[in-house]
């Protein structure tokens, strides 16, 4: 039997048909559009095979987005090449039903056999729920079933009532797109049948009110989300410290180390000058970015999250940005790439191609140790009034980030000339304790992540970078640094006339270039290139003491402006042109980026040199 | 001579890797198609999206 899962999006549906289906699932994209197909099989107790196809989440059969298009169009087998589901499985969530029964009295119109699984009802009993599931399949004339996605055996309830057979079909009605009169007909219906069913919703805690009076207050919220994230980067820079003395002696005393035991000659040099001055810069930088995601996973575990993209709703409005725009620019702080698949739940293209235009702009995580690096070469670590002036430049960084992105947006809401209005529409989940089991495993997700980017891509960067670093060798009678004679040497003096006029050396142009693959490789090349110049601290570790000694704070603010702007990443260029279908707009953003990082790096380096008298 | 021997490998797997890695997406298709039937490994990077973090946020929500 061909079977489908139908949900509103975050109902835990994904995490039952994963239940279901174990590993037996095959995932590719629906034909010409990158919404997700995953489809997968399973077997119930009497051995028949049955097919289950993840639908994306939707709100109603009344599609405003292309994924919810999607799925009501395979409902309906109108979508070529998808044979109709024979059964649907209506995943609710326990703990916030009515929006889902109003669901599922538009899918009953659909005039196919249906199963209702309540998801997450081991939450929703702990947290005081009730409900007759009895009563509801009474009322609603079809299975209504229990499940627990996330654990062993909950998604028997399903099985279970598949085997049983006992639906009915109650939707001979004909199909046709609800109309603002259904929706108001069909919440009076959802009222009936939950008080039919007995359901009852535990009362909310003063507490939580309180809370939410005070972090949803136009200006006590938008203080106390400025306070939080102050906090944030503070901690940053305060608490990573010793972890990243810890890593830095160890760094040095492996360098030390193979300077002492291996002979002279290029296996050496590669593996002190290449990799381990050049993978060293780059390590180094991990505590910072597990202290950063730490904070963030505890604000999504905790529920703060949906309430700051509440609270910056009407600022992304008076851009033009639609509300849906949050979502995917927040997720743009850890990732462009998973940011800019995100757009894709926002309903209006123009307002899409704003978005995706602008998530470049936030700070990603490989901008971390670029900006790590630079500030604690050229910010002092001393305290203004209760703060660190380290985590101050940091916060301004991410605010300069920003503020650009909501620029950029207006700026190109403007041109577009478009005027679309879209109400922000989220559920706001209780606040809870984060688990600390979620904590950890997302550290760990992001420590893997980032220790296989340093083995991978970076490592092959920097073996590659010190080959063109150190061949060929300087012509006999040479009195300067061997890597001045390099292919590296060469390109980064060509690249420096154009880079001369915003206050970057020939290095900095030497490290920029493996570094358009991604940011934070422009840390481990400088690491390797410092080293190959001779210098014995790039050596040992300790690169923000070179860069502080051969360059000037004009440069190294020059120096960030053009990291908060700089396109730096080829997967974002390639994510774009997918997602937009051709290469116009990863064009158009590689060319106003790369134009405002110059500008801004050229602006930075002229003032800095007026301000300092020089 | 032994080290310059293993030099001149690493760099040359450093170069592939690099090429590999940033090379379109058409082009590591063709690659698989031509050699990943003896090289499963080649197969299965031709799709990857190069994007770690994706792979981490799917897992997360197929987990919840």
């Amino acid at each position: 039997m061909r079977v489908a899962l139908i949900g509103l999006p975050n109902c835990g549906k994904t995490a039952l048909f994963n239940r279901l289906t174990g590993s037996r699932q095959k995932v590719a994209n629906y034909p010409g559009v990158t919404v997700e197909r995953k489809e997968g099989v399973f077997s119930d107790a009497k051995g028949e095979r049955h097919q289950l196809l993840d639908l994306p989440g939707l709100y109603s059969f009344k599609p405003t987005t292309l994924d919810e298009a999607i799925t009501r169009d395979v409902a309906l087998g109108r979508l070529s090449g998808e044979p109709r589901p024979e059964l649907i499985v209506l995943v609710a969530d326990a703990t916030y039903l009515s929006l889902s029964l109003r669901l599922a009295l538009e899918a009953r119109r659909l005039g196919l056999p249906m199963i209702l699984a309540i998801n997450r009802s081991d939450i929703a009993r702990r947290r005081g729920f009730q409900l007759d599931l009895a009563a509801l399949s009474r009322e609603l004339g079809i299975p209504v079933v229990e499940t627990v996605a996330t654990r062993p055996g909950g998604a028997d309830g399903v099985v279970r009532a598949l085997e049983q057979r006992a639906w009915a079909v109650s939707g001979a009605l004909e199909w046709q797109e609800p109309t603002a009169e259904d929706v108001i007909i069909a919440h009076r219906e959802v009222a009936r049948l939950l008080k039919a069913a007995h359901h009852q919703e535990p009362a909310r805690s003063a507490a939580v009110a309180a809370a939410d009076r005070l972090l949803l207050h136009p200006i006590f919220g938008m203080l106390s989300l400025a306070v939080i994230l102050f906090l944030v980067f503070q901690a940053v820079f305060s608490w990573a410290s010793l972890p990243m003395d810890m890593i830095d002696t160890g760094v040095a005393r492996l360098g030390e180390l193979l300077a002492t035991q291996m002979p002279e000659g290029a296996l050496r040099s590669l593996l002190i000058d290449g990799v381990i001055a050049g993978l060293g810069s780059v390590v180094i930088f991990l505590p910072q970015i597990l202290i950063l995601f730490a904070f963030i996973l505890v604000l999504e575990d905790s529920g703060y999250l949906p309430r700051a993209a509440y609270l910056l709703d009407r600022l992304m409005g008076s851009v033009g940005l639609s509300g849906r725009a949050f979502i995917p620019l927040l997720s743009s702080f850890a990732c462009a790439i998973p940011g800019i698949m995100a757009t894709r739940t926002i309903p209006s293209i123009r307002d899409r191609i704003a978005t995706i235009m602008v998530a470049p702009l936030m700070t990603c995580s490989a901008r971390l140790p670029v900006y790590a690096l630079l500030i604690a070469a050229f910010i002092p670590d001393r305290d203004v009034g209760i703060f660190n002036l380290q985590g101050l430049v940091l916060f301004a960084l991410y605010f300069t980030g920003i503020i650009s992105a909501l620029l950029v947006a207006y700026v190109i809401k403007r041109w577009q000339g478009a005027r679309d209005q879209h109400l922000l529409m989220l559920e706001l989940p209780d606040y809870q304790w984060p688990n600390p089991l979620n904590l950890l495993v997302g550290l760990y997700d992001r420590t893997r992540i980032f220790l296989e980017r340093v083995g991978g891509i970076i490592l092959a960067m920097v073996v590659l970078l010190w080959f063109l670093s150190t061949y060929p060798a300087p012509p006999p009678g040479a009195t300067a640094p061997a890597i001045e004679y390099s292919f590296a040497g060469q390109i980064g003096k060509a690249l420096a006339v154009v880079l001369e006029p915003i206050g970057f050396n020939w290095q900095i142009a030497i490290a920029l270039v493996p570094g358009l693959a991604a940011r934070e490789i422009a840390v481990g090349a400088l690491g390797t290139v410092y080293a190959l110049s001779g210098s014995e601290e790039a050596v040992t570790g300790a690169l923000a003491t070179t860069i502080s000694a051969e360059w000037s704070l004009a440069t190294a603010l020059a120096l960030l402006a053009w990291y908060v702007f700089a396109p730096q990443c080829l997967a974002t260029l390639a994510v774009v042109k997918r997602e937009t279908g051709g290469w116009r707009h990863p064009l158009m953003m590689a060319t106003y980026l790369f134009a405002l990082a110059y500008v801004a790096a050229f602006v930075t380096y002229r003032l800095t040199l007026i301000l300092m008298g020089a | 001579m032994w080290q310059n021997l293993i030099v001149i490998v690493a760099v040359s797997v450093a170069a592939l890797y690099v090429f590999w890695s940033l090379a379109p997406k058409s082009v590591r298709r063709w690659a698989a198609t031509r050699w990943g039937g003896r090289m499963a490994w080649l197969a299965r990077s031709a799709d990857s999206s190069g994007c770690a973090d994706c792979a981490v946020r799917n897992n997360t929500r197929s987990s919840r």
